[in-house]
């Protein structure tokens, strides 16, 4: 099978699980106790002729499988319901928060392998000396703290005692200088997205740069013991060829594979550091849903967050059977 | 160098023998031993202090462990707001006092009482969430692993589900609709403990595929033993040591998690004091009052360091490649 | 006689661990001329591995060379001599590790690893890797390199060389990648190759194919061999001259022909014995005795006395070095056993050792058929002691 049809191929595959993520949002959203509409008016003068106006109105007074059927045929044209709370489709509401949070949890990642794997790196080829040590140690604090802590004082440092970087709100460079009247030229407005994004940034991406780091490490020393880094050193291949292509290359597969599944934890710490520097992104979307308990709105975010996830572990799943040539695209499945 | 014998109860035994020998001798699973005995020590005598004065409280209204012990005010005890002077800073600083070692908060508590106090429900809500997770993903994983088949299949098709969704939406997601908008801590743990129900069974289910093809589980299928005999008597007490170290590293993620759901405010409930909730209530204090935002914090990192640093420790006792 | 291509005097290797020193390579002197197949036979955990690598310099940590010659072609490849303060340090003529990196290995020492499936790297074409080789060892282009890698593929009997060139090592089998490692350490046309163990991982009769290839590859290109192995068998076949190490020792020093006829070691002897012929039923082989000790402790006195059948008191006692007991055409026939003349510490008179060989680990009966193999257990004890 090639590349290509290994693609189309798990996505096809992905379909029942998306299918299944639709399911279990729907029947958490519906079999919960206490009726929507009512939980959404409480404390207001219930009427209940207006309260079986709206259910009619919202088609939610027929039997739950046909509202299903309903909800995934608008699903099928993009359509996610309309938010009675805010008498907008689910749709418009998740459009433009979907760019903000996916700039936050991709510069993340970014920043979490950049600075991973070097240090991953060093740490493995100064097994059991300081620097293995202190790498360690940065690594253990990294997955010990809450992302929204680190937050906390990042801001409580860079922003309120130093006053270097901002600590709320978020600049998006797709509306360009325009979108702005603050900023005018396009290299003003990358400078300002960039000083913006930094914290937030950080603090979302310790975590995965922590268990990256600890990962790189392990991978390292195992390949580094490999037997063919013994044959390239045998045949007198530099140190520094066998780090940077014999042992590095075959390190990297699980690296790619963990990528792909801490992408889940990504995107809920995003709800997180999203609060925490006000960010106008899905996770944000999600929390003022919940507190409005706009249950169409949830089940939107949740749908597309869940999508999001497994579009990500396919894309490196894709990435992973490109680098190993021994992937023998899914026949054994 | 690992023997490998032939794979029987005996091959365990020995490997719990060599797992708490490793762990006694590495320095670093050492010390997240102690990290852990101290969180649960503070954890269980704020338990047993706070249960203690509930029951006193009528008949022997003057004693208390708390008074035993004086740092240890339990919270009643401690002024309501209004009634001490809020926002005080830690003893180190200038206009603090040793009467209060970390400050108060802005109701005037002393803060290091609601520190201590925090841990225990962290710790029991890491500890009773990953147990939920961890009865269930065991059950589900060895089924799914050793019926294999059909069961396999739908089992860990929803479990691919589930997982799909990132835990925290999940956990909101159920406790906010069960109890129709008003969170509560209790409805938080139990969602947490089935949100990780198949984080669990994936490791069970992989660690039985491999136990359920070697020779002494094919010798009892063969001799006639039952399926469910086989599960419980060999497939997992056999495939029980990794979870276990797994189980170590998730009361971190756990107690990480229910941290968050505290800090959005759909964790534990405020009077109680809790380090998420905590942080949730100083955010709003950020520029006032800098230290109410630096101790849950640290409170929080130490703790999840301790169940992290015993977790690896366990690991590479289990894995002896990359201890050498 | 003229300096042998490969001139090994001495040779200390240990661990430095923290139960205690290994003495891995205790002393071992051995030569290599050039065009021949030398053994180096014994037991797993005798050292046979660690010798070989320190041939190269390529002792892991906490290994090290502590003491000994090593010539090769008039250069020093290691060599130790007294500082003015009594510490020893390395000569001055001793190539330094760049050199050895380029000029060595690879392109005058090349090797041929035991396990074929893990040699190759799982992430590269296999003609990718034999090119990557030959290009840094010989002076060739990119272009000539990948000809001359398609070349050899063919030479060592690999069919469709060109297309298989670009496959990677999981398409080949088991012998098909010896194959490939036989061609990697051919291509660089070294003087030396030092073959660890390269018949072991694989079937018996893709292991007799690999021997004929070798054995009309070796003919062809002159290529001295140093054979490393624990199969007696194998030796018969392919060694001229046979070195038998116990214990970090070599016991025993002869051509073939010698060492199998006029075995001169009673280690060598009970080798022999244990090793199945087609003149003898399984019931009639002689497992050797007990298991070998750990070089972390040997016994006092002779390594192998607590196991030899012919031991007596004065085993105890003396510690034999390796000494000429007879000639053996060009060469000398050593043996490091005190039964010999040119040992003179009263062998004849001593008292003979009570009961059974004293039985260090297990017990296996000499009728149980599993116990032939008693030799072979543990079969990576040696190299892996890191």
């Amino acid at each position: 099978m090639g590349l290509l049809r290994y693609t189309v191929y798990r996505f096809l595959q992905a379909i029942p699980v998306l299918i299944g993520i639709t399911i279990i949002t729907f029947l958490l959203a519906n079999l919960a106790p206490g009726d929507p509409v009512r939980l959404m008016l409480a404390g207001q003068e219930v009427d209940e002729e207006l309260i079986e106006t709206i259910e009619q109105r919202y088609g939610l007074d027929r039997p739950l499988y046909e509202r299903y059927v309903t909800y995934m045929a608008g699903l099928i044209q993009g359509d996610f319901g309309h938010s009675i709370h805010r008498n907008r489709p689910v749709t418009d509401l998740m459009l433009n928060r979907v760019g903000p949070t996916l700039l936050l949890v991709l510069s993340a990642y970014a920043f979490a392998l950049v600075t991973a794997i070097p240090l991953g790196i060093l740490a493995a080829t100064r097994r059991n000396e300081p620097t293995d040590h202190v790498s360690r140690i940065v690594a253990l604090i990294g997955v010990s703290t809450p992302s929204f802590w680190i937050g906390i004082m990042l801001i409580l440092v860079f922003a309120v005692q130093l006053g270097w970087l901002p600590s709320t709100g978020l600049v998006y460079p797709w509306r360009g200088p325009d979108g702005y009247d603050w900023i005018e030229t396009w290299p003003e407005l990358i400078y300002q997205t960039i000083r913006h994004l930094l914290l937030p940034m950080v603090a979302l991406g310790t975590l995965q740069m922590a268990t990256l780091m600890r990962v790189e490490r392990t991978q390292m020393i195992e390949s580094l013991q490999g037997e063919y880094v013994k044959l390239a050193r045998a045949y007198g291949v530099p140190e520094r060829t066998i780090l940077r292509k014999h042992a590095f290359q075959v390190a990297q597969l699980p690296i790619i594979t963990i990528v792909g599944l801490n992408l889940s934890t990504a995107l809920g710490g995003a709800v997180l550091i999203e609060t925490v520097f006000n960010i106008n992104g899905m996770g944000r979307l999600f929390i003022e849903a919940i507190q409005q308990l706009d249950y169409q709105l949830i089940m939107g975010i949740t749908i597309v967050i869940a999508t999001m996830f497994v579009i990500g572990v396919i894309i490196t799943d894709i990435a992973y059977a490109y680098v190993d040539p021994r992937v023998t695209y899914g026949e054994g499945e | 160098m690992d023997d490998s014998g032939p794979g029987d109860d005996i091959e365990v035994r020995r490997g719990w023998r060599h797992t708490v020998r490793t762990v006694k001798e590495d320095t670093t699973a050492r010390w997240g031993l102690y990290i852990v005995a101290v969180v649960l020590l503070i954890s269980a005598y704020t338990i047993i202090d706070s249960n203690l004065s509930r029951l006193t409280l009528g008949a022997m209204a003057d004693f208390t462990f708390a008074e035993a012990l004086p740092i240890f005010e339990h919270p009643e005890r401690i002024p309501g707001p209004g009634e001490g002077e809020g926002h005080l800073p830690p003893a180190f600083h200038a206009d603090g006092s040793m009467a209060h070692p970390l400050g108060t908060d802005p109701d005037g508590r002393d803060y290091f009482t609601r520190i201590v106090y925090g841990a225990q429900v962290s710790v029991s809500v890491g500890i009773v969430s990953t147990l939920i997770g961890f009865v269930g993903g065991t059950l589900v994983g060895a089924v799914a692993g050793f019926y294999g088949g059909k069961v396999d299949d739908v089992l860990m098709r929803i479990i691919e589900t589930v997982y799909a969704i990132p835990p925290l939406i999940l956990i909101i997601i159920f406790t906010v609709f069960i109890t129709g908008g008003n969170p509560d801590i209790i409805y938080a743990v139990v969602g947490v403990g089935i949100t990780f129900i198949p984080v669990f069974a994936r490791i069970i289910r992989s660690e039985v595929l491999s136990i359920r093809e070697m020779d002494y589980i094919e010798a009892a299928r063969a001799s006639g033993v039952k399926n469910r005999e086989i599960i419980l008597r060999h497939v997992i007490p056999n495939s029980f040591a990794p979870v276990l170290v797994y189980a170590t590293l998730q009361i971190g993620v756990t107690i990480l998690i229910v941290a968050g759901l505290s800090f959005l405010g759909y964790g534990a409930q405020p009077p109680t004091p809790d380090w998420g909730q905590m942080l949730n209530v100083s955010h709003g204090y950020m520029h006032a009052n800098v230290w109410l935002s630096i101790w849950p914090g640290i409170a929080i990192l130490i703790t999840i360091m301790g169940f992290n640093l015993f977790g690896d420790g366990l690991q590479d006792a289990l894995d002896p490649r990359l201890n050498d | 006689m003229s300096e042998p291509l490969l001139r090994v005097e001495n040779l200390k290797t240990q661990f430095f661990t923290e139960a205690g020193t290994v003495r891995a390579v205790d002393g071992i002197s051995f030569t290599v001329e050039a065009g021949e197949i030398v053994g180096l036979v014994g037991e797993s955990g005798a050292g046979k591995s660690v010798a070989s690598m320190s041939l190269l310099r390529l002792v892991e940590n906490p290994g090290e060379i502590v003491a000994g010659e090593i010539t090769y072609k008039g250069e020093t490849i290691f060599a130790v001599e007294e500082g003015p303060d009594g510490e020893l340090r390395e000569r001055d003529d001793v190539l330094s590790d760049e050199e050895i990196r380029r000029r060595i290995r690879g392109n005058e020492i090349a090797v041929i690893f035991q396990d074929p499936m893990e040699s190759l790297n799982p992430v590269f074409t296999v003609g990718g890797q034999l090119r990557e080789f030959i290009e840094l060892n010989r002076d060739l282009s990119n272009d000539e390199a990948r000809e001359e890698a398609i070349e050899m593929l063919r030479e060592v009997g690999i069919p469709d060389p060109e297309q298989r060139y670009d496959e990677y090592p999981h398409q080949f089998s088991g012998g098909m990648r010896q194959r490939v490692l036989i061609a990697m350490a051919l291509a660089c046309e070294p003087s030396l190759i030092i073959a660890d163990e390269p018949t072991t991982a694989l079937d018996v009769t893709v292991e007799g194919q690999i021997i004929e290839l070798v054995r009309d590859l070796q003919e062809k290109y002159g290529t001295s061999f140093i054979w490393v192995t624990h199969d007696m068998g194998v030796v018969a076949e392919i060694c001229d001259r046979v070195n038998v190490m116990y214990l970090g020792e070599i016991v025993e020093q002869a051509p073939v022909d010698d060492l199998f006829y006029h075995t001169k070691h009673p280690y060598t002897k009970a080798l022999l014995n244990s090793m199945p012929r087609p003149d003898r039923t399984v019931g009639e082989l002689e497992p050797i005795e007990g298991m070998m000790p750990e070089a972390i402790s040997p016994p006092a006195g002779c390594r192998f006395h607590p196991r030899c059948p012919d031991a007596r008191e004065v085993c105890q006692r003396v510690h034999p070095d390796a000494r000429t007991v007879a000639q053996a055409g060009d060469y000398p026939h050593r043996a490091a056993c005190v039964v010999h003349d040119a040992f003179d510490v009263g062998y004849d008179e001593s008292v003979p050792l009570e009961g059974e060989p004293q039985l260090t680990a297990g017990t296996p009966s000499s009728d149980d058929a599993d116990s032939v193999d008693a030799p072979e257990v543990r079969e990576d004890g040696g190299e892996d002691r890191e």
